[in-house]
């Protein structure tokens, strides 16, 4: 399963980069992830839980950062388990400024992942649309934390907020 | 079998207690058509199950301008009714006899892509959907309620409870295309109504099944249709924009670029027909 | 995992099964009751082959729990055959050689009574529609819908005599 897309987020590369380098993050804006816990500085495991017609599921999920390079890039693997069968897979983003804004992000993001057991039997494509679909309701979460974030608290080192919310 | 336990509540308060009580592991079934071929096929292993056939959301009753349909009503009962003939052409054209009786409404709105096909004469008609919860039932227009891919507006303390449809005068017509001629998922369907005076069309809904993540409204082509007399330029810009600005997938059922050149031919086909020298077929407002 | 006990009448007489919840239909026809003529085909409820008529309705056995007939009627093919000889359509299926390997004729049957319990003089095109969840490998339906054509006259001729 491959799937590959693009996003604008409103917030700084600096700030988008933070957050794309933490697991926890990662995981708190997935739609359905609870019971997030630490494993070590780079590692995150949680619990997801899928609600879609006529399918019901609990997957374990593990994150880890496995590349970074400021303020551009990062790699993560990441692994989803449960009775259903098991997704492991590497997400890549590349970040870089919105043209024409002084405080925006525009983010590509590639994954790739094998899919094992009974989900394995649904038609790949629709996998790849239903992954993309979670990735873009995760990014549409990741715009409206970075907004709160920037709204709550003056950036270190002087910088001046000047995320907008767009949701 | 995973289940431990299978509810099957007699009314819609204890429908979203159970809800309550068992939260987001609960999954909730209508008429089993999608989830009992997930559950089978061992996709689908939820531990508690709460089917709604029971649950008194089967009435379908005329209330003045409207026509109410409860969201387990079967889609056999529309093709019992004539108050809203596009509802009668669109069941008509969807799965089999068996799955008929067994397949809701309320249930279509949520089948998997390619979608559900009496979905899709419902946003043409402009219909409305109840979503019921804790707090009470609030209103949304189907046009609203699809967010995304599998998708919707439904929180997870809610359960749809019922469809209103407006009955309206109007000219309608319904085409889905498969690859086979019955018992077949959609390649494209295409649901038209136009209100039309005095040979002018005043107002168009095109509604797309099997064109993007949901059910879709077609604004390019209604605004190409809408001030025409049905004329084959208009016509035929109307279904260019169609095919132009639908959202076109590919899946086992067909390619993306199939889909597209379909919606075209399809739109073109349902709005000659409402050309036609006799007349638009009136349906609706008896 | 606690069992669940669920009575129907099944052939017209009540009967009370012990299941596992959601135990569908056609595994308690199939495997706890003996009515093996409702097959197992796609448990998808896409070939038909598993059909069964609910409070005179046909449905797909594989993809209904069995406590969604509680208190309801089921027949299958078992409850169609009288005791002595064969009921109309099934003769007609035979006179007709509407079948080769069988497998989908009960589904076919089953529906076949439903319709013409619904409407005693169908069209062709009615009698396709009515068929089109029931899937046939063998035969290129021909015969099938032939089959359910004779019975339909046969039916006729007796209403005429009667």
């Amino acid at each position: 399963m491959n799937v590959s897309g693009t996003a604008r987020l409103n917030a700084p590369r600096e700030q988008v980069f933070r957050a794309i380098c933490d697991p926890r993050v990662l995981m708190e804006i997935i739609p359905g992830c609870d019971a997030i816990e630490q494993v070590s500085p780079t590692e995150y495991r949680g619990v997801i839980t899928l609600r879609l017609p006529g399918v019901v599921g609990a997957y374990r999920t593990d994150v880890r950062l496995v590349d970074a390079v400021a303020p551009e890039r990062s790699g993560m693997e990441g692994r989803l388990e449960g009775s259903m069968g098991s997704i492991a897979g590497r997400a890549d983003f590349v970040l870089g400024d919105a043209p024409g804004s002084a405080s925006g992000t525009v983010i590509d993001y590639t994954g790739s992942g094998v899919i094992q057991g009974p989900l394995a039997r649904l038609d790949s494509r629709f996998a790849e649309r239903l992954a993309e679909s979670l990735i873009s309701q995760g990014l549409r979460a990741l715009n409206l934390r970075l907004a709160r974030e920037a709204a709550q608290s003056p950036s270190p080192g002087g910088l001046r907020p000047t995320t907008e919310v767009s949701e | 079998m995973t289940v431990t336990s299978y509810f099957l509540p007699d009314s819609v308060p204890e429908a979203l207690g159970l809800l309550e009580t068992h939260g987001s592991s609960l999954l909730v079934m209508a008429g089993g058509t999608v989830a009992m071929p997930l559950i089978n096929e061992g996709i689908s292993l939820p531990g508690v199950v709460m089917g709604l056939r029971r649950a008194g959301l089967d009435r379908i009753e005329r209330v003045g301008a409207e026509l109410r349909i409860g969201a387990t009503v079967t889609l056999t009962r529309l093709l019992d009714q004539d108050t809203v003939p596009m509802l009668r052409q669109a069941a008509g054209r969807t799965a089999s006899w068996s799955i008929r009786n067994m397949g809701t409404v309320g249930g279509n709105l949520f089948t998997p892509p390619p979608g559900g096909d009496v979905a899709v004469a419902l946003l043409a008609l402009d219909a409305r959907v109840t979503l019921t919860g804790p707090r009470g039932d609030r209103t949304v227009p189907l046009s609203e309620f699809w967010t995304g891919f599998m998708t919707s507006d439904l929180r997870p303390d809610e359960l749809l409870t019922s469809i209103t449809v407006p009955i309206e005068p109007g000219a309608t017509t319904f085409v889905k295309f498969g690859r086979k001629h019955a018992n077949t998922p959609a390649v494209v369907t295409v649901a038209v109504h136009l209100a039309v005076q005095g040979g002018t069309v005043t107002g168009a809904r095109i509604a797309l099944g099997a064109a993007g993540p949901h059910p879709m409204r077609a604004p390019g082509a209604e605004a190409a249709i809408t001030g025409s007399a049905l004329e084959p330029e208009a016509v035929g810009e109307a279904a260019a924009a169609a095919a132009r600005e639908c959202q076109a997938f590919t899946d086992g059922v067909a390619s993306e670029w199939y889909r597209r050149r379909m919606v075209g031919v399809f739109v073109l086909r349902a709005l000659t027909e409402l050309a036609q020298p006799a007349g638009p077929a009136i349906g609706g407002g008896a | 995992m606690d069992k669940v006990i669920v009575t129907f009448e099944l052939a017209g007489r009540d009967v009370d099964v012990m299941v596992s919840p959601m135990t569908t239909l056609q595994s308690v026809l199939r495997n706890q009751l003996g009515h093996t003529a409702v097959k197992d085909g796609c448990r998808q409820g896409g070939c038909g082959s598993c059909t069964v008529l609910v409070d005179g309705e046909p449905m797909m056995s594989c993809l209904l729990p069995v406590e969604d007939v509680a208190g309801r009627s089921v027949i299958t093919l078992e409850g169609i055959t009288p005791t002595d000889g064969l009921h109309p359509i099934q003769q007609a299926f035979l006179d007709a050689n509407g079948y080769q390997c069988g497998y989908c004729t009960p589904g076919m049957i089953v529906v076949a009574k439903a319709l013409l319990d619904h409407n005693p003089s169908p069209s062709r095109d009615e009698v396709v529609d009515a068929l089109s969840g029931n899937v046939c490998r063998c035969t290129g339906y021909l015969p099938i819908i032939e089959a359910i054509e004779s019975a339909v006259r046969a039916a006729g001729q007796q209403e005429a005599r009667a």
